[in-house]
């Protein structure tokens, strides 16, 4: 393949010359160099990737000021009508207006297995599509990030819940409190009645007590392992016998409840579950799990152990405030080194929404959702408790596919007939509207390497490498002169520019490149 | 765009070397030679031992099952007191054959209860509990393989790959439908396969190289798999599917050193007996199928499968008719190069450690044993440390 040299340098200006930061320089804490890198970077971590307009909005504001904008919600409530719709009660309410007890029994049981299957599914499908379509609408993107942390975090899977009401109430609570206290996070999911049914707490019973949500509680919630022993996972279960759900609501059954003594994390008493997460949250190591656990998620590397025991303190102190913890991450220099700054693997959902962005394509919520899934990031259907394994472990060979199979779909540039629906459904939505040869056009590129550095520049979420540089370069030279023009003249090529330049984005988004944010 | 040169002669000195072709004196060809495989399987979730190699007579175990428990009018019985699960036919006739190797009271000191704690000490396998750069398999390829770095002489057939298989150097081909496992763009599939994976920075070498394993492995398993034709009749489960994928791949010419597969569900906090029973069920469908579909071929002498979980259950039942997470567990090791028959001691049912069994057999003498066995590696080199070795294979 015949590689011209360039000059590479060169891209790096683009985006920051794009990025006007103004003669006076913004508020920005000491050691924080915030430029057109930081504020990608922080956009494409605390958000979901950034158009070029945003990001010279967002480097234009300053550090702080843009920090502080990212972390308040938009007032507008816009929550929709969902989970009423299919919630048991309501069924329960309808049934009861029908007559005595035996008829609500039966519909509750012939509803449950037959009809209700389908449009339970159907509404979680509704649901995430609705999640989908709000993190590519970017009006709360910060929310939005954090909701998926901690749906990964404090994870349950729609296999096991099996009731798109619960698993839509667990959504609504991990949104309402994404940003909120870590505190109230933690009470409400353990009496959060998907939690309860996915991590069996609903048959944790006084006379021999079932372990797993004690186990998870500690593990992988709140202290991590290593910070409590076999022990406090027996007294825990204890304190949790009794905790259940019915009808999609949290209940306490007295009868089930062990009132005995415990001994947990060195303390005594005659704990419940309550209590016995005020002793987690009065851990040391406790601040220190959520700090570890979030900052990995964020940069995208395990911090140092000092560094996890410095924001680890700083939660306890704060009562556990995730804003302020997110705040102080935002503006810590850290946050923004080489070793962070465009280094992490993207997820499916990253990839999909990054791609959908930054080509400019309005694809639905509903086709988004479908093809993270192709992509194996199915919203409430995590692998296992742990959530999603996140980094590198999203890279294999058939994800490089997978991806570059849906985003040619989303391109227009692969044959669909022999793909699955929702590829095809894809490619009805993004082929038409796109208009790159006009997009690049327009900056002034012409030749061959500048075209490839503008849609490299336009299409990553990360600065290209001059490997992605020469090989996007020499399969424009290679189209071109296959079309019979001279170097500078293919996108007087007119329509016959627009099909080379798509599959050039194909290349560019199918390249290891594309899949780091 | 052509296959690239280079490529094509590390392809054919790959194919050749693998199908052995010595002409001895010009005159008949010899039966290929074939290199041995292992098949791993991980049954996900912690799979109860005591469930599926049962001491149906010992008391203890009769008093702590009381709705898990199987009895001795179901069992299939194999020696004094033990027997396997009533759904594990095909492997009672494999252990009849002297074809299933059993190790008891497998697991590892300061036994940890956390799946995911658990799995990475399986997957990592190192000597002493500390991170490894790679997963056991993967540093079997690095040192097993070396400079050899054919795309599929590691395989995953299914959508979670395990750390077991990560190496940076010789990256898992991975796949959970064949007939998808290609780029639909084929121009964009040739020039993956000339991915430069030398240059840049650490992240996007490590990422070239699955990009260029992705282009490469990509038309060999499509092919391998989607003409593959077998008179064995598979059952309709994933499990199932995944093994009939895998035969297709070691009886062809693919390459494969090492399947590696996993059975999900065996997390039976609740409910345990129905559950596990139709795990079992699925379970030697599968293998049944397998084994039966590698007879009578070449690959029937090379194949070794080797079957664990991150750990066993507790002993005693909890409240909701299932079991916690437990410590040792039994290990199968099945196929024509296996030494049938029991390995390893039995852990006592009464001397508990905190309510479960306690290990007998270090999980990675058991590794070691395969390492040597089937790829002629020293244990050392990919162990990290020395272990006895258990004759598990013949």
């Amino acid at each position: 393949m015949p590689c011209r040299p360039l000059l590479v340098p060169f891209l790096a200006l683009t985006l920051i010359a794009s990025a006007p930061m103004g003669s006076a320089e913004p508020a920005a804490p000491d050691g924080l160099v915030w430029d057109a890198r930081a504020a990608r970077h922080l956009l494409n971590r605390a958000g979901f990737g950034a158009s070029r307009r945003r990001l010279e909005a967002a480097a234009e504001m300053g550090a702080e000021a843009f920090v502080r904008a990212l972390l308040e919600s938009p007032a507008e409530d816009r929550d929709p009508f969902f989970a009423e719709r299919l919630g048991p009660r309501d069924m329960k309410d309808e049934a009861m207006g029908a007559g005595s007890m035996d008829i609500v029994e039966q519909r509750m049981e012939g509803a449950s297995k037959r009809g209700s299957r389908a449009a339970d599914k159907d509404q979680l499908d509704r649901f995430r599509a609705f999640w989908l379509q709000r993190i590519l609408d970017d009006e709360d993107p910060l929310r939005e990030r954090m909701t998926l942390f901690w749906h990964g975090h404090f994870t349950s899977s729609f296999r096991d819940v099996k009731s798109s009401y619960e698993m839509v109430a667990q959504n609504e609570l991990l949104r309402a409190n994404a940003l909120g206290s870590f505190a109230d996070l933690l009470h409400g999911i353990a009496r959060d009645p998907a939690m309860l049914e996915y991590l069996d707490n609903d048959s944790n019973r006084k006379r021999s007590p079932n372990e797993n949500f004690a186990r998870e509680l500690l593990e992988l919630f709140a202290l991590g392992e290593g910070n409590y022993t076999e022990r406090d996972v027996a007294e825990a279960a204890r304190a949790f016998t009794g905790w259940t759900d019915k009808n999609g609501e949290f209940q306490f059954a007295e009868n089930r409840h062990d009132r005995g003594k415990k001994t947990f994390l060195g303390a005594t008493g005659r704990f419940d579950g309550d209590d016995v997460i005020d002793v987690v949250l009065r851990q040391k190591t406790c601040g220190e799990h959520v700090a570890r656990r979030l900052i990995t998620y964020l940069e995208g590397i395990e911090p140092e152990p000092d560094r996890a025991v410095e924001y680890g303190a700083f939660l306890s102190e704060h009562d556990y405030s995730i804003a302020a913890l997110l705040e102080k991450l935002f503006l810590d220099p850290r946050f923004y080194r080489d070793e962070v700054v465009g280094t992490r693997v993207t997820s499916p959902i990253d990839y999909i929404v990054g791609c959908a962005r930054r080509l400019g394509v309005r694809a639905p919520g509903r086709m988004l959702a479908q093809a993270s899934a192709l992509a194996g990031q199915h919203l409430f259907e995590p692998p296992n408790v742990k959530g999603w394994e996140e980094g590198e472990a999203w890279i294999t060979t058939s994800s490089f596919m997978a991806r570059s199979n849906l985003v040619g779909a989303l391109l227009g540039v692969v044959e669909t007939e022999r793909s699955g629906s929702s590829l095809k459904l894809l490619a009805r939505l993004g082929g038409p509207f796109l208009n790159l040869h006009h997009r690049v056009r327009r900056t002034g590129a012409a030749r061959d390497g500048e075209i490839a550095e503008r849609l490299l520049v336009e299409l990553l979420a990360v600065e290209p490498s001059p490997e992605a540089l020469a090989q996007v370069t020499a399969f424009l030279a290679a189209e071109r002169e296959e079309l019979g023009l001279l170097d500078g003249a293919l996108l007087e090529g007119g329509p016959r520019a627009e099909p080379v330049l798509r599959r050039a984005a194909h290349l560019i988004l199918t390249l290891p490149d594309a899949h780091l944010h | 765009m052509a296959m690239h040169p280079l490529d094509r002669r590390r392809f054919l000195q790959g194919s050749l070397a693998l199908s052995g072709l010595a002409l001895a004196d010009g005159a008949l060809p010899v039966r290929p030679v074939r290199e041995k495989t292992l098949v791993v399987l991980q049954l996900s979730g912690g799979n109860d031992g005591l469930s599926t190699v049962v001491p149906f007579r010992d008391r203890a175990y009769q008093a702590a099952r009381a709705s898990t428990r199987i009895d001795e009018d179901e069992i299939l019985p194999l020696a004094d007191g033990i027997g396997l699960h009533p759904a594990l036919g095909g492997l009672r006739d494999r252990f009849d054959e002297g074809r299933l190797a059993i190790v008891r009271g497998v697991g590892y000191p300061s036994p940890n209860r956390s799946h995911f704690e658990s799995l990475g000490i399986w997957h990592g396998a190192s000597s002493d509990r500390r991170a490894t750069a790679s997963g056991w398999i993967g540093r079997l390829a690095e040192v097993a393989f070396g400079v050899d770095r054919h795309p599929n002489r590691i395989v995953h057939v299914g959508s979670r790959v395990p750390f077991s298989v990560y190496s940076p150097t010789h990256p898992a081909a991975s796949f959970e439908d064949p007939a998808a496992y290609r780029f639909a763009a084929a121009d964009l599939e040739e020039l993956a396969r000339e991915q430069e994976t030398t240059s840049g920075s650490p992240s996007l070498k490590r990422l070239r190289a699955v990009f260029r394993d992705a282009a490469r492995s990509s038309a060999g398993i499509r092919e391998t798999t989607s003409a593959y034709r077998t008179d064995v009749d598979y059952p309709k489960t994933d499990l199932a599917e995944s093994m009939r994928t895998t035969a297709a791949l070691l009886k062809s010419d693919a390459g494969c050193r090492v399947v590696s597969l996993e059975q999900t569900g065996y997390d039976t906090h609740g409910d345990q007996r129905g559950r596990h029973d139709r795990l079992m069920e699925e379970l030697d469908g599968a293998l049944s199928a397998f084994l039966g579909d590698l007879a009578g071929s070449a690959a029937e002498e090379t194949t070794t499968v080797m079957v664990f979980s991150e750990f066993g259950r507790r002993v005693a039942e909890n409240g909701s008719r299932g079991t916690d997470h437990g410590k040792a567990g039994p290990m199968l090791l099945l196929g024509a190069p296996v030494r049938g028959g029991f390995h390893g001691d039995a852990p006592s049912l009464e001397d508990l450690d905190s309510g479960d069994l306690s290990f007998t057999t270090d999980f990675r003498a058991v590794y070691a044993s395969v390492v040597e066995g089937v790829f002629g590696v020293e244990h050392e080199r990919v162990l990290g440390a020395r272990y006895e070795t258990l004759p598990v294979l013949a």
